[in-house]
């Protein structure tokens, strides 16, 4: 996938990930059980929500490293404007 | 060698380990201002990881984190939610802070936005927001330190001794090496951390309830409100959603403002180095997962220490184990306090010469260096002061002052990423957000749904800001252009 589906893709996830851990998505879920590896389920859905981080971000790295002539990853601004169109066919 | 003379030992060891490599640290550096506030911008990615990692995680998480799960349950969760929140934007950012700094020369957060905003009143009001947001947290760092000193030796080192004899050492390699010393003791210090938690979050379990699982089945048995979000206060009532959910939102926006933070993203040898700390966060913030075990351990534990932030060593003490592990345990504790507080000095006396005196009077290189080093001491004898008197509610001003750094956030974006800001639409907003924020500090019974002030001055600071900017004159389309495409 395209370094720039990525870039979308991480902040998607981010903000996924601030409305999964705040009301009123945490909300629905707050039940401590089932215990997943002996700990409360809300702290697991949590550490979850971390780890995807940690994977989301690896997989924008790894897109930029394929994509190296991409423009820096800049929500909405110049990178769009002033940054060259990418021409790699087949990455 | 009896318990208590053999943990002053391994105490004494770790201190002499952290003063070496503080002081071989600083060999290699510049005696440069860049040298001395930005590590000649040369960091590689251990040390950025955990420098990051180290100095986000202070005092505040390693007695403060147990003590919010024993005292207020699930409460704790939000910790644990913001972090990674707070430094994934650092992705996208730190290359352009970075790319900035080299530039233009900018070692601090408010040098970037004075040059794009020029203004000596905004200089002077960022210098001032963040020694007020800075001071609290040095103190609470010096505090920590003193307090596990005192439990640890059972009173034999007072809290006055235990804060001095750490932070004289924290000063003497601050001194010597500036930022250089920061990121090797802070990697020795991380690394310490790392495993004193994880083994002392999976040993407590097992020694009191034999396992994490049955702790927790039995804590649900007992006190089921502990595991149930939002948690409790810390008087024990049931804390709200809106407070929870904008603690999460406020944390995530100040950990991304905090200046010392910020600050790192000059010192970084290249944007790969950044990028890559970026993406090992989460790594560190699952840390804070064998820090709640500790802090949960304690719930149904039979006695009860005076504050909940005491939980950590008052259980350590009680669970007969090997002075060895007590004695490492105290290294541990000592590190976050000082990984953490070797930073916010260094920041705090660099921010106030660059900030603060700079565009005032303009200092030689090497004067500005000196100042910098007699502000170190300044600033840690004023913290020093505070940490040493009773009474002072810390951790209220160090919640009041996220709500100030939060501030910071519209301002700097609006630097780095909108054409159109102005030097007056900055200002204006950055003043508004802030005296709203103190206004609900000093008035939190006028809060609406109990959501956090930093958040409620936020939604007076970014109305304030696009209004008045937009009642302005444009920025020179060449000077914006210097800022905005990087």
């Amino acid at each position: 996938m395209r370094f720039q589906s990525w870039c979308r893709i991480t902040w998607c996830y981010h903000i996924l990930f601030a409305v999964a851990v705040t009301w009123p998505v945490q909300a629905l879920v707050n039940s401590p059980t089932p215990f997943i590896l002996g700990l409360p389920a809300q702290m697991v859905w949590v550490a979850t929500w971390v780890l995807g981080s940690l994977t989301v971000l690896w997989r924008l790295d790894a897109a930029r490293g394929r994509d190296r002539d991409a423009p820096a990853m800049e929500a909405g601004t110049t990178a769009h404007r002033t940054g060259s169109p990418i021409h790699r066919p087949g990455s | 060698m009896d318990r208590s003379g053999l943990i002053t030992v391994i105490i004494l060891a770790y201190l002499a380990i952290t003063l070496g490599v503080g002081l071989l640290a600083g060999r290699r550096a510049s005696r440069s201002v860049q040298g001395f506030v930005a590590g000649d911008r040369d960091f590689g990615l251990l040390i950025m990881y955990f420098i990051t990692g180290a100095t986000v995680f202070s005092a505040f998480a390693f007695l403060g984190g147990p003590g919010w799960a024993y005292s207020r349950g699930a409460a704790a969760f939000y910790i644990l939610s913001y972090g990674v929140l707070g430094m994934a934007p650092w992705y996208a950012m730190a290359p352009r802070v970075a790319a900035l700094g080299r530039r233009f020369g900018f070692v601090t957060q408010a040098q970037l936005l004075v040059g794009r905003f020029p203004s000596t009143a905004l200089s002077l009001l960022m210098a001032l927001l963040t020694l007020a947001a800075f001071v609290p947290y040095i103190t609470i760092q010096m505090r920590g330190a003193g307090i596990v000193m005192e439990a640890v030796t059972d009173g034999a080192i007072p809290l006055w001794a235990g804060a001095a004899v750490a932070y004289g050492i924290v000063l003497v390699y601050v001194l010597a090496s500036g930022v250089s010393a920061i990121g090797w003791t802070n990697t020795l210090q991380g690394v310490f951390m790392l495993v004193i938690a994880w083994a002392l979050g999976i040993y407590l379990p097992h020694r009191l309830y034999g396992g994490v699982g049955p702790m927790f089945e039995r804590i649900l048995a007992d006190r089921p409100e502990l595991l149930s979000l939002p948690g409790l206060t810390g008087s024990g009532e049931a804390w709200g959603w809106g407070g929870y959910s904008t603690a999460i939102l406020a944390s995530a926006i100040g950990l991304t403002m905090w200046p010392h933070l910020f600050m790192k993203a000059f010192t970084a040898r290249d944007d790969k180095t950044m990028r890559r700390t970026v993406i090992l966060f989460p790594t560190f913030q699952l840390f804070l997962i064998p820090v709640f075990l500790i802090g949960f351990a304690g719930v149904l534990f039979p006695e009860a220490p005076d504050q909940a932030d005491f939980i950590l060593p008052f259980l350590i003490l009680r669970s007969e184990l090997p002075a060895l592990v007590v004695g490492l345990f105290c290294a541990g504790a000592l590190s976050a306090s000082m990984s953490t507080g070797d930073a916010l000095l260094h920041a705090a006396a660099s921010v106030t010469v660059a900030d603060g005196v700079q565009p005032v009077k303009r200092l030689s290189d090497k004067a500005q260096r000196t100042l910098m080093r007699v502000l170190v001491v300044v600033v840690g004898g004023v913290a020093y002061l505070f940490a040493l008197s009773e009474g002072f509610s810390l951790v209220e001003l160090l919640l009041a002052s996220y709500g100030i750094i939060c501030q910071f956030m519209p301002a700097l974006l609006s630097a780095m990423y909108w054409r159109r800001a102005t030097t007056a639409g900055v200002l204006s907003g950055l003043v508004a957000g802030s005296a709203v924020s103190a206004f609900f500090f000093l008035f939190p019974e006028l809060k609406p749904f109990g959501v956090h002030e930093g958040i409620l001055g936020l939604a007076v600071h970014i109305p304030v800001l696009i209004g008045v900017t937009l009642a302005g004159v444009p920025q020179e389309e060449k000077h914006v252009r210097g800022y905005v495409d990087v």
